[in-house]
This record gives structure tokens, sequence and C-alpha cells, in this order.
């Protein structure tokens, strides 16, 4: 790396900022041992982000489905009470 | 029972899982008392939508420039767009990351991160990093609410 210069951010933490967001992408996004570079990290940390979105969107069409058919007070106390349970 | 193991698998302390779970509840409890027969389902899932963002910034709390996009800039993730980055900071962000592949990805990174583009590059990646544990832990939620849905319907 070239010239670090005097201010707070260096190179060095961003590539541990860089790291740390590899740990977090899922097992199978990471390609290979070892550090992928910081342009392939970011294209990889963009893509899940934007299949968690859909996901989102996706899981909100099924809610939306579903509330439509439940019936409401029972379920719900039920499904409160286990997921908070945990 | 099976359905406490989505919420355990969630390897990351960071998110409050049960705070997450509270929140969008909460507003599942309010959408459904408020908007009954009068919403077709397509909007709906846009409300519903909208309130996993809204909890999910919630339970992350306001120390995060992400959190504040979504609950007071009502930053959603709609289709992406792409913002003209102003001079100075162009030249800041292409100083840190020299070659061009990177500052388009970085780019684009910030038109996904809700107030990303307000961010200098080594806090965006921080931002990112809390946004996808997050973003995670509420796809689990949601995930888990759908399954318990399904059972009793």
């Amino acid at each position: 790396m070239s010239s670090r210069r005097s201010r707070d951010i260096t190179e060095e933490e961003i590539n541990e900022l860089i790291s740390k967001l590899q740990s977090l992408l899922p097992e199978t996004r990471r390609r290979g041992a070892g550090r992928a570079s910081a342009s392939k990290l970011l294209k990889e940390t963009c893509n899940y982000i934007k299949s968690l979105h859909r996901e989102v969107d996706d899981l909100s069409d099924r809610l939306s489905g579903l509330m439509a058919t439940m019936d409401t007070n029972s379920a719900q106390a039920e499904i409160i009470r286990s997921l908070l349970r945990s | 029972m099976h359905n406490n193991k989505c919420l355990k698998e969630n390897p990351n302390p960071n998110p409050n899982q049960p705070l997450l779970a509270y929140h969008f509840i909460q507003a599942l409890t309010r959408i459904n008392l408020t908007a009954h027969t009068t919403t077709s389902t397509k909007q709906r899932s846009h409300i519903i939508k909208h309130a996993a963002y809204v909890s999910m910034a919630f339970a992350a709390g306001n120390k995060r420039t992400w959190t504040h996009a979504v609950l007071l800039h009502n930053r959603f993730p709609l289709k992406t767009r792409f913002h003209r980055l102003s001079g100075s900071r162009r030249s800041f962000i292409m100083s840190l990351s020299r070659n061009k592949k990177t500052h388009r990805h970085a780019h684009l990174l910030r038109s996904l991160v809700p107030g990303g583009h307000a961010m200098e590059f080594s806090s965006l990646l921080m931002e990112t990093a809390n946004y996808i544990q997050y973003l995670t832990a509420q796809v689990r939620l949601m995930q888990c609410i759908v399954e318990k849905f399904d059972m009793h319907v």
C-alpha cells in the first residue's frame, strides 16, 4: 500500500473492517481461503444485502396473505408467547 | 420446541432478538387491527415491509446512522436509485479506493444501506456490518412468524 496519511482512518483499519464484513457474509458466498480483494468483497456484500431485501419483500407478501386468513387473537397470542419464550 | 431453534441459531450476540420480535409483533398486531378488510393484500404487504424496517431500526437503537435514515428520513430499500456524488466526497472516496471497481461497488453499497451517502468510507463499512446483522435477524424472525402462521392456519 502506498503512503499512509496522517488522519484517523488508515488502510489497515479499512482492511480490518473489510475482514469483519467478510465474516458476516454467509459461508456459501465466501470463495476460497484467505481474504478476498476489497472490491470482490464489496460486490458480495452488495449482492447479499440485495438478496436480504428481496427476502424481506417476499416474507412481507407471505405474511400479508396469511394475515388475511388467520384467526386473529388466539394465533397471535400463541406466536408472541413462543417467540418471546426463547 | 423447534421454533426456539430458529432464534437461537443466530450466532451473533449483537441484535437483541426478543426486542426485535417485540417491536415487530407489536406492529403486526396494530396492522391487523387497523388495516382489515379494506386494504388489499399488496397494500398490507407494503405496510408490513415498512413496519419490518422501522421495528428493526427501533431495536437497533439510535446510535447508528442507518437507523436515523430509516426512522427520521424515511429511507427504505426501494428499487435501486443512484445518487450523484458531490465533488469533495468523490475525491475523498477515490483517495481511499484507488481502483475504479472498488469505487463503483462502494457507491452501490451506499445506495443499499440507508443513509449510506452521508458516511465516510470506514463508517460505511461499520454501518454495513451492523445493518447486515439486523437484516439477517429480521429475516429470521419473519421466517419464524410465517412458519408459525402456517401451522395455525
